[in-house]
């Protein structure tokens, strides 16, 4: 097993160099350039070339890559040209605020699923498993940007129930906590909404499938005969094994905890990740651009990495073979 | 029989839903089982044994409507409420089925298997249902139970999980064990081991058996009455030995003479030459008239059906057929 994991590890981390050496000359490939972005029009040759040469930009790109690598290896990923913050501390201070976000919808989507995808499961056939597919089906298929907008026409503008972007009400710092936490909750609501809840039906399918699956074998037949009531039929025997494939999902969508937000953090203006490397594109900002894909990169492979350890946790056949690996 | 069997099966019928007209699985089949009595529900796949055992439990998906009387000691099951089924099941009527890898689940470790039935139908605790488990499996002889009973299904060979169904299925001491082909995966010698058991647990425990095959030959080591099926229907039954040693029906001589014990090696087996009669339309009087190599027009009328070869002993054959293939003769 541990052999794997390293085996695993090593092989992630050339594939995590592959993706930012593409990604640190496709950046590059764009039109653009950074300088536009500082008031720079009325520059003239000479100044515009000094600035250039301050930043580095004038050098080989080879040798710019070869810099910003040598830094990474020293957890040095540089400082960003718009904001002249080291890079660092830009993706320390927008990590958290993401994964307050997609940590929770991340649960929220994954418990909804399991409950909703069980529900279908019970309801296989009927009237009102067929309008609740159809609904869900519409709710996951409305791209963010228009749910999210949609939302806060209805919630913010019209009702006036919720805030409509950003993290926390001004001033909300000198509240005491209670209300600091109840005020962050509130800005949680609409977000959590488009991303959480929306696409339930995407992961719900499967738990319905796989609960299905289990409930024609052997063993829920068995279980019913030794008169279990249902709800121990299907929570401690068919679910078990129709989790199986969510697992796996569960494990993919762990990249999502950081770069699954990006189109809600700029509707709803909540500045975490997303948002960051929204703006860093838009700035030809490369070193945050290369700081949130590194980043983004890793967690992916991780993820991918967990899914397959998780998978064996969950079935304990897979947890056999490979302890054979050993 | 003995005057209040614990088991009495009234004129039962099972019929699957589909497309066109219902799927008659089990037609007009009445036994009793007295307590501790054993009987053996033989014959050919797809003939209905199964999904007469699944409709004792009242296991048979939505689709099938049951109709007749399954009464156990005078209350009819057929009639019950689904909760109240619930807690016959388990608690006075134990299933062992066909193929135990199948049967048991993959992600719950064996002795959570067997000592379920007791959390929910006692309320035993964690503890004492790891404790029950354990001696329910030695009770099964499974060597070095307690470290089977932490074991996945996956690590045990096939007669070890056939054993440990076995041992779920007798957790809170049913009186009525139903055995569906509990060994046709096995090997012979396995096999052997394990009805062994199966017969002796019975007999220790008093229990009634119903045990489903399509192997004649293994009916007596476990049972001491047969019942053969055709086609949804029972056509032959009787003392196990009596049954075997001078079968009445054709259909029962046919799965005798098919049983591959009986010829020699590279010999042909008898096949059966047409298929069984269509369960949508299954014809008037025996079903077996189709493969019956002494079929005549009198096979189509219901009342002429029917013979008491002895008290315990009938069969749904004309007379003039029955009658001499019991005393080993052919038929005019």
């Amino acid at each position: 097993m541990l052999l794997y994991v390293v085996r695993r590890l090593g092989s992630a981390v050339l594939l995590l160099l592959a993706l930012l050496t593409a990604v640190f000359f496709i950046a590059r490939l764009a039109p653009g350039d950074p300088i536009d972005r500082f008031g720079a029009a009325d520059l003239d040759a000479a100044d515009r070339a000094a600035v250039r040469h301050n930043l580095g930009l004038d050098r080989p790109l080879a040798a710019q890559y070869w810099q910003w690598l040598r830094g990474v290896t020293r957890g040095d990923f540089g400082r960003s040209l718009s904001r002249h913050q080291p890079v660092s501390a830009m993706l320390a201070e927008a990590v958290p605020r993401t994964l307050l976000l997609t940590g929770i919808a991340y649960v929220l989507h994954f418990a909804l699923a399991v409950a909703s995808g069980v529900w279908l499961a019970r309801n296989r056939g009927r009237r009102r498993e067929r309008v609740a597919t159809v609904a869900g089906l519409v709710l996951y298929s409305l791209p963010a940007f228009w749910l999210g907008q949609l939302l806060v026409l209805v919630f913010s503008r019209a009702l006036g129930w919720l805030p409509a972007s950003g993290v926390a009400a001004v001033g909300a710092a000198w509240l005491p906590w209670p209300q600091r936490v109840l005020d962050v909750a509130r800005h949680l609501v609409l977000p959590l909404c488009v991303i959480g809840v929306a696409p339930v039906l995407g992961t719900a399918r499967f738990v319905r499938n796989g609960v299905l699956e289990a409930l024609g074998q052997d063993y829920v037949l068995a279980a019913r005969a030794r008169g279990l009531p249902e709800r121990a039929v299907i929570w401690r025997h068919a679910l078990r094994n129709g989790l199986l494939p969510v697992v796996t999902i569960a494990g993919l969508n762990l990249a999502f905890l950081l770069n699954g937000a990006v189109v809600t953090e700029v509707v709803f203006a909540w500045p975490g990740l997303g948002r960051l490397t929204v703006e860093a594109i838009f700035a030809r900002d490369y070193p945050v651009i290369m700081g949130t894909t590194a980043l983004a990169g890793a967690l992916t492979l991780l993820g991918n990495l967990l899914a397959d350890v998780l998978y064996g946790v969950a079935d304990p056949r897979v947890r056999l073979a490979s302890e054979a690996d050993r | 029989m003995s005057a209040a069997p614990l088991l009495a099966v009234e004129d039962l019928a099972v019929a699957f839903k589909g497309d066109g007209a219902p799927v008659q699985a089990v037609r007009g089949v009445s036994f009793a089982l007295p307590r501790a009595g054993t009987l053996a529900l033989v014959g050919e796949s797809g003939g209905g044994k199964s999904v007469l055992a699944l409709a004792l439990l009242g296991l048979l998906p939505a689709t099938a409507t049951v109709s007749g009387r399954v009464l156990w000691e005078g209350t009819d099951l057929v009639a019950l409420p689904e909760r109240d089924r619930q807690r016959w099941r388990g608690c006075k009527l134990g299933l062992v089925l066909q193929d135990p890898l199948a049967a048991l689940n993959p992600v719950l470790t064996v002795g959570d298997q067997v000592a379920e039935g007791l959390r929910y139908h006692r309320g035993l605790g964690r503890r004492a249902a790891r404790e029950a488990a354990v001696s329910l499996l030695a009770e099964v002889r499974l060597p070095d139970a307690a470290a089977r009973a932490r074991d996945y299904p996956h690590r045990l060979s096939g007669g070890m999980r056939q054993r440990a169904l076995l041992a779920a299925a007798l957790a809170c001491g049913p009186e009525l064990l139903i055995a569906d082909e509990p060994t046709a995966s096995l090997d012979v010698t396995v096999q052997a081991e394990v009805l062994d058991l199966m017969a002796e647990l019975v007999r220790a425990r008093g229990m009634a058996l119903l045990f489903v095959t399509h192997n004649l030959a293994l009916v007596p080591r476990v049972a001491e009455r047969a019942a053969v099926m055709f086609a949804g229907r029972l056509v032959e039954m009787g003392p196990a030995r009596a049954v075997i040693e001078a079968p009445a029906h054709p259909f029962t001589r046919a799965l005798l003479a098919a049983l591959p014990e009986r010829w020699p090696l590279h010999g042909r087996l008898p096949a059966a030459d047409a298929p069984g009669p269509d369960p949508r339309r299954p014809p008037p009087g025996c079903p077996y008239v189709c493969r019956c190599p002494h079929a005549r027009p009198a096979c189509a009328d219901e009342s002429a059906l029917g013979l008491a070869l002895a008290d315990d002993r009938r069969v749904a054959c004309l007379p003039e057929v029955a009658g001499p293939l019991a005393r080993g003769e052919v038929p005019a």
